[in-house]
């Protein structure tokens, strides 16, 4: 067998940690060169020992997990592939660290064999999910974030320079005041404002009040 | 004596008798005589007939009408009567009774002057008659007014002849009336004047209207006209008083209006105003006073001056600022509290502009031009600045009145400024509670999450450890129970955590958060939520912002859950660049947004209610019965 995989663990119980590197002991394929409950060290640590792979609790005290992913992620003379061991389940978090650059995510309170399964998957370069999280799921959650889901939405039709405008027609506001307030020349408030109209189908300026006033954009 | 042939005669006279010689001298000298009464008589004749035909010519040529009429009837006209009755001709008139002319009301007195004419009877007699007016007819039917005189012609045939002269006055008669007419609106005029009015001469009065007596106090059968201006003025006055008349009289102008202590008949004194106009009564001079009692108007103006005076007292008195200001925007008044408040003294005051004073987002509201309604009520709070150049708060009561005839501002300025401090430490005392609230729950779920989740998960891992370690099946089971219970544990040990606060939040942001959330509420609830959230792609925002927004659609969409019966509910996020409106929407039987807010009064809607107001926003709650209901907030993102 070839060298086994170099793991350095992160994390910021003390407990925690000497589970994971009891379970990872006992596997023959892995080796733990390092561990640390210090944020600050891990950095340095990591650069020092060049592990293949870092385990890594997202939340720990003073230095956040997103940043340490990141700083990983940017070095590219370091081959460290990044797998995120964390007791958080949202969907957020998963989206949140892979985004950042990390290859891996499992929750601490499933077996840990999925963490095994995990780090040995990802040093081939693939992504890691661990249940119960699916990349269907990060696929769908993702869109939620672009917009709503709501296509119909006449305020989804609209820009945002429109849905600004929107507002200020729906108080009475006039064209110069608009201008003024967003910095932009009347003409151009007029132009808004007259997609607008067209776009939403509103016939008149009370039409515009009385949907702002159900969608709760004015008072 | 000769004989001598006389051939006038034509007999040859003979000596024969000397006594016809005598009788033909004596008949010569009478022929001569009878030849010259002849001649002196043609002569009387001639000159008879010059004057008749110069009167005739006269008479004609006379703009009087003349006519004569014997026994009734006309037998003479002259042109101008022809005119005056409207005739053709004379042949019109010729010939007819004299009566026929004359208008019926005026012949009783016309038959009366004939009479008299005719008692007199003497040739030499001047017009008994003297012009009298009367009315008579004209030819067309027309009666008119003629002033007449008439006289008695003597004929030789003793006829009862009278000459009649007359003019027609009808237009004169017109403007006569015309005249009196207008002199008696003039005095009914002055006499229905709500002034008094006094005409006298050299201070004899003359006229006196319907006021003037009642002014002074004059019963009916007290003829003023007897008395003197004097009597009716005080003494003090009466120096004074003749050299105004004397002044009108010798410029001929009226005078500028005067107070005066005029007496009533009945004694009583009284102040007026008099006006003294200078007036012609019958081509004389004399003057025309026009007064009025003014003791009415006096008193008000005393009362009014001791009500200034109150005011003023009060004023100076208020523990509160009271300001007056003109429609130029200059300091009228300004009492001595003001000292207390701004620094300066009341003069200092009134002599500076005080427009730097005023704090400048005041000024830029333009509250100094709005228009009020006088007696309207308008309420401001501003920063004002004091000498020392510190900013107080004051509260003011501003409203426009009329004073002394002019449009004043009246306000009054209490320093607020304590209570505003008071307030502001208020607010953030409010504040800091429910941040420490937060931030208590916070550290719940911390340790609920981080410090017993680990711990927990740490038991995982022994429990993993144990159970590779175990070889008894017995062992192994029991491990086995105790892990399932130990995920239970844990997993609501996890969900705990997260009802205190979900650590998203601060580690991913609103929208993650939001959108976790809603999952769970679905699974929870069955109620699907409908996100919408246009132009916010999870922005970051303050701590507060963010927890507030997330615990107020938390807090609504309970309400849903426990209130709509409904199956989908709506939220929509809408960020602009200072604020976020939130919108929750249902379509279900609505609520009573009264009861829902006092039944948790120290959490729930109204304890958002709260919260958002204290960072300077809104919610409002719009719920009719069966129509669903709509909760709205908006929340300033940055403090002011």
């Amino acid at each position: 067998m070839s060298h086994p995989i170099t793991v350095y663990i992160a994390d910021d119980h003390q407990i925690v940690l000497k589970g994971i590197t009891s379970v990872i002991q006992l596997d023959p394929d892995l080796e733990m060169v390092g561990c640390t409950t210090d944020s600050k060290k891990i950095i340095e640590e990591v650069c020092r020992i060049k592990p293949r792979v870092l385990v890594l609790d997202m939340v720990m005290p003073d230095i956040p997990g997103v940043e340490i992913i990141r700083s990983i992620r940017q070095m590219r003379s370091l081959q460290t592939r990044v797998i995120v061991f964390t007791m958080h389940k949202d969907i957020g978090y998963v989206a949140q660290a892979l985004q950042e650059g990390a290859h891996g995510f499992v929750v601490k309170d499933v077996d840990t064999a999925y963490l095994i399964e995990g780090i040995k998957t990802i040093i081939h370069g693939e992504q890691y999910l661990s249940p119960p999280f699916t990349q269907h799921q990060i696929k769908r959650y993702l869109k939620q974030l672009q917009s709503g889901k709501d296509k119909e939405d006449v305020l989804e039709r609209l820009t945002r320079r429109e849905r600004e405008v929107l507002i200020f027609v729906a108080q009475g506001v006039t064209n110069n005041e608009i201008a003024h307030n967003l910095g932009i020349s009347v003409r151009t408030v007029e132009r808004h404002r007259y997609n607008m109209m067209k776009k939403a189908k509103f016939r008149s300026e009370a039409d515009v009040t009385q949907f702002a006033m159900r969608r709760g954009l004015i008072t | 004596m000769e004989s001598e042939f006389h051939p006038s005669t034509g007999r040859s006279n003979s000596s024969s008798g000397g006594a016809n010689h005598d009788e033909c001298q004596q008949l010569k000298r009478e022929i001569t005589a009878l030849k010259a009464e002849l001649n002196r008589l043609s002569r009387i004749e001639q000159q008879h007939a010059e004057q008749t035909a110069f009167l005739q010519q006269l008479i004609s040529l006379l703009p009087m009408g003349i006519a004569v009429h014997t026994n009734g009837i006309v037998t003479f006209v002259n042109p101008a009567c022809i005119a005056i009755l409207n005739a053709e001709s004379a042949d019109e008139i010729l010939g007819k009774s004299a009566m026929g002319f004359v208008h019926p009301d005026s012949r009783e007195a016309a038959q009366k002057r004939i009479q008299t004419l005719f008692t007199a009877k003497t040739v030499k007699s001047t017009p008994v008659a003297p012009y009298a007016e009367e009315k008579f007819l004209r030819m067309d039917g027309v009666p008119i007014d003629v002033e007449v005189a008439a006289f008695p012609v003597v004929q030789p045939d003793d006829d009862m002849s009278v000459m009649v002269l007359f003019r027609d006055i009808t237009e004169q008669k017109r403007q006569q009336h015309l005249l009196l007419e207008r002199e008696a609106r003039f005095h009914q005029l002055i006499s229905l004047l709500p002034d008094a009015t006094i005409i006298h001469k050299a201070g004899h009065i003359i006229f006196a209207n319907d006021m003037a007596r009642r002014l002074l106090k004059l019963d009916a059968a007290d003829d003023a006209l007897s008395h003197s201006v004097f009597d009716y003025l005080h003494p003090d006055e009466h120096e004074k008083v003749r050299r105004r008349i004397q002044k009108i009289m010798q410029t001929g102008k009226p005078l500028p209006p005067e107070n005066e202590y005029l007496i009533r008949s009945n004694g009583e004194t009284f102040l007026a105003e008099t006006m003294a106009f200078p007036f012609e009564e019958n081509g004389e001079k004399a003057v025309l006073i026009v007064f009025r009692d003014i003791t009415e108007r006096d008193k008000m103006l005393k009362a009014l001056e001791k009500s200034e005076s109150r005011f003023r007292t009060l004023a100076e008195l208020l523990p509160a600022l009271v300001f007056l200001v003109g429609e130029d925007g200059k300091l009228l008044y300004i009492n001595a509290s003001s000292q207390t408040i701004l620094g300066f003294t009341p003069e200092e005051s009134r002599n500076i502009d005080y427009r730097p004073f005023l704090h400048p987002d005041f000024l830029k509201d333009d509250h100094l031009t709005q228009y009020l309604d006088i007696g309207e009520h308008a309420h401001y709070e501003l920063q004002v600045k004091n000498k020392v150049g510190q900013w107080r708060w004051i509260d003011v009561t501003y409203t426009r009145t009329i004073m002394d005839d002019a449009l004043v501002g009246l306000g009054v300025a209490v320093d607020t400024t304590w209570r505003k401090e008071t307030e502001a430490i208020l607010k953030r005392q409010a504040q800091k509670l429910i941040k420490a609230y937060e931030d208590e729950r916070g550290r719940i779920a911390r340790e609920l999450h981080d410090e017993v989740g680990q711990q927990l998960i740490g038991m995982k891992f022994a429990l993993e450890a144990a159970q590779r370690f175990t070889d008894s099946d017995a062992s192994q089971s029991a491990i086995q129970d105790a892990r399932q219970i130990l995920a239970d544990l844990t997993e609501n040990v996890r969900e705990l955590s997260l009802s205190f606060r979900p650590s998203q939040l601060d580690d991913l942001g609103l929208l993650p958060t939001l959108l976790w959330h809603f999952d769970r509420y679905t699974s929870r609830t069955g109620i699907q939520v409908q996100f919408s959230h246009p132009d916010f792609n999870n922005q970051r925002f303050s701590q507060a912002v963010e927890i507030t927004a997330y615990r107020i659609i938390q807090e609504s969409l309970t309400n849903v859950a426990r209130h709509a019966q409904v199956d989908r509910a709506s939220v929509t996020i809408q960020a602009s660049h200072d604020r976020i409106h939130i919108t929750i929407q249902d379509d279900g039987v609505g609520f009573n947004p009264e009861e829902v807010m006092n039944a948790r009064a120290s959490s729930g809607l109204s304890g958002m209610k709260e919260r958002v107001e204290l960072m300077g926003g809104k919610l409002e709650i719009h719920s009719p019965p069966g129509q669903g209901s709509v909760i709205s907030a908006t929340i300033p993102l940055f403090e002011n």
